[in-house]
């Protein structure tokens, strides 16, 4: 499959300074929901010794050559690509398990990404968690980032020094926030910050918003990203997302929304009672 | 016959330039089969510098120990020594094993080439094309399909478990072999010129690499890799791995690689007298098949 430009592709990477945040459930579904839309798309998984988006993406069994056999040229970073089990035109390149982050350095990761935009519309990098080594080389090679941050005082203490340390950065010309594992329930009873108080804190555009989802749990150990599965929030949420990425303009989900039909019945009593 | 002989019956196995395959499994009885081999011997030229091995296919034929003695002397006598035979007569397979050669139930199904750079794919279609499931031959374990080792690294090895893995080979009949008395958690790898034998489980993650079989005392969840090529010596097909469960997510032998299915439909033990039986993976027909060890049985 051909990319679908001529034009160099976009390197975005999926980052958020604390850990178990949403990074590579994240970069799954942008992924898998481009290549959905269309494109062309690359996954590179740059945490190296902790790899998991060859599990989240189901292709664990496939992988025979990983980022760091390319980057010591041991093949070519094609043969190393995973090719999707469902769509032809997304490919994953996965870390190694049995290196540390240290067998990657920020030029090799810079060549790497400058090679794959060549090939692919788009090359989502997904990060590891902190902000040594394995950060600096996850965004070497990036021009965009997106921040995965959950309405938590810890998450979005991380997030902040995450977007300082991405503006520092002059290759990064876009960076937004995407605020995963939402919880409108608790934030109506003000038990969990709202929407608006993180964007404010952080004075970050929002690329979306994920709801705290049983399925995502589910999917992730099936090894299906959620993006696919067309009755699910957070997979609706997701494929808006990709679709903002892509350049569309997508309204914001409306979380408070009642979703069931029981749902519906209580807030129309709700409605007619205030 | 003699020319015939010369076209269909004699061809070097592919990958093995100094070995050749001669086939005897259109004779019907041995007589005949002693026929065919001397004829094809004088009808044969071959640079007797080059060849001095022999693998002989006599496909369903029944021979005694005898026979093949008697095979081994025509060849003896043109300076050629038996390697292989293949025979799917278990009868014939247990003389010939008998007789000290090796045996296997048929000839590679596919020419595979040992030693080997990995092919390059400049087209991206390609790598993804041959990890995809082919059929579904194996009633434990579904896709295979040969593929190059991926190159090994040495020092990982040593850096990890503090072993020196280059060791001096000699004969591959006389590997030494690697005890390891412990689990092996993900991120591990262990690489060894010679035979690995581990007491404990093979997470999923860890790497086991091999020039020679392996033995798992425990469940192989992780990728293993038995005959593999480790500093340019030859890989051999004929390694095995061994499990007492195999659900490895891939298992490598030689050139030959089988991944996991993508569903892994629950496992299997076969018990038999009150005994959950060990598997063992080799390359048959071409590919790596799973099987219940029969050993002693």
């Amino acid at each position: 499959m051909a990319k679908t430009t001529k034009n160099a592709g976009r390197v975005i990477v999926i980052t958020s300074g604390k850990g178990g945040v949403g990074k590579t459930t994240t970069t799954a579904n942008i992924g898998t929901g481009l290549a959905r839309m269309g494109y062309k798309v690359a996954l590179v998984d740059t945490d190296i010794g902790l790899r998991n988006l060859d599990l989240l993406m189901g292709l664990e069994n496939r992988i025979v050559y990983n980022i760091v056999d390319v980057v010591e040229g041991r093949c070519k970073v094609l043969q190393a690509m995973v090719k999707d089990k469902r769509m032809p035109n997304l490919s994953l390149l996965p870390a190694a398990q049995t290196r540390d982050k240290s067998a990657l350095s920020e030029e090799q990761m810079s060549t790497l990404c400058e090679q794959l935009k060549q090939e692919f519309d788009f090359v989502i990098v997904d990060s590891p968690a902190g902000i040594e080594q394995g950060f600096q080389n996850a965004i070497a090679g990036a021009n965009e980032a997106v921040v995965v941050c959950t309405p938590e005082m810890s998450a979005v203490r991380d997030a902040d020094r995450i977007i300082g340390l991405l503006e520092a950065r002059e290759e990064i010309t876009n960076y937004k926030l995407v605020l995963n594992r939402v919880r409108p329930n608790m934030i109506k009873t003000n038990d969990m910050m709202d929407v608006d108080d993180v964007l404010e804190i952080l004075s970050v555009k929002l690329l979306g918003l994920i709801p705290e989802d049983k399925d995502i749990i589910i999917s992730t150990n099936k090894g299906e990203p959620i993006v696919t599965s067309d009755d699910s929030l957070a997979g609706q949420g997701y494929r808006n997302i990709a679709r903002r990425v892509a350049g569309e303009d997508v309204p914001f989900m409306n979380l408070d929304a009642p979703t069931s039909f029981v749902d519906k019945i209580k807030g129309f009593f709700n409605r007619s009672a205030s | 016959m003699s020319s015939d002989i010369r076209d269909r019956d004699l061809e070097q196995s592919s990958g093995h330039e100094n070995v050749l395959l001669i086939r005897l499994d259109r004779a019907s009885n041995s007589a005949q089969a002693l026929t065919m081999l001397t004829d094809a011997i004088q009808t044969l030229t071959f640079n007797p510098e080059k060849i001095q091995q022999v693998n002989l296919n006599v496909g369903e034929l029944m021979l005694t120990q005898n026979v093949l003695s008697k095979m081994q002397h025509i060849l003896k006598e043109a300076g050629l020594q038996i390697e292989t035979i293949y025979a799917s007569l278990p009868q014939t397979q247990q003389a010939a094993l008998d007789s000290g050669f090796f045996v296997r139930e048929k000839p590679p199904a596919q020419p595979f080439v040992l030693n080997t750079k990995p092919p390059s794919f400049d087209d991206l279609d390609s790598i993804a094309n041959i990890l995809d499931p082919l059929k579904k031959s194996d009633p434990l374990w579904g896709d295979k399909q040969p593929l190059a080792p991926p190159a090994l690294n040495i020092e990982q090895v040593e850096e990890v478990l503090n072993i020196s893995a280059h060791q001096a080979q000699t004969s591959s009949d006389k590997k030494n072999t690697f005890y390891l008395k412990q689990s092996l958690r993900s991120g591990k790898t262990i690489q060894y010129d010679g035979h690995v034998t581990i007491i404990g489980d093979v997470h999923t993650g860890s790497e086991v690499t091999a020039s020679g079989d392996i033995l798992v005392w425990g469940e192989l969840r992780g990728i293993a890799h038995a005959g593999a090529n480790i500093d340019g010596a030859k890989g051999d097909y004929r390694s095995e791995i061994r499990a007492w469960k195999i659900e490895a997510l891939q298992l490598r032998i030689a050139d030959y690689i089988a991944r996991r299915p993508d569903k892994m439909f629950h496992h299997r033990d076969v018990v038999t007298e009150g005994l959950v039986l060990p598997e063992v993976a080799k390359v048959s027909d071409g590919e790596i098949k799973i099987y219940k060890e029969t050993i002693g049985r």
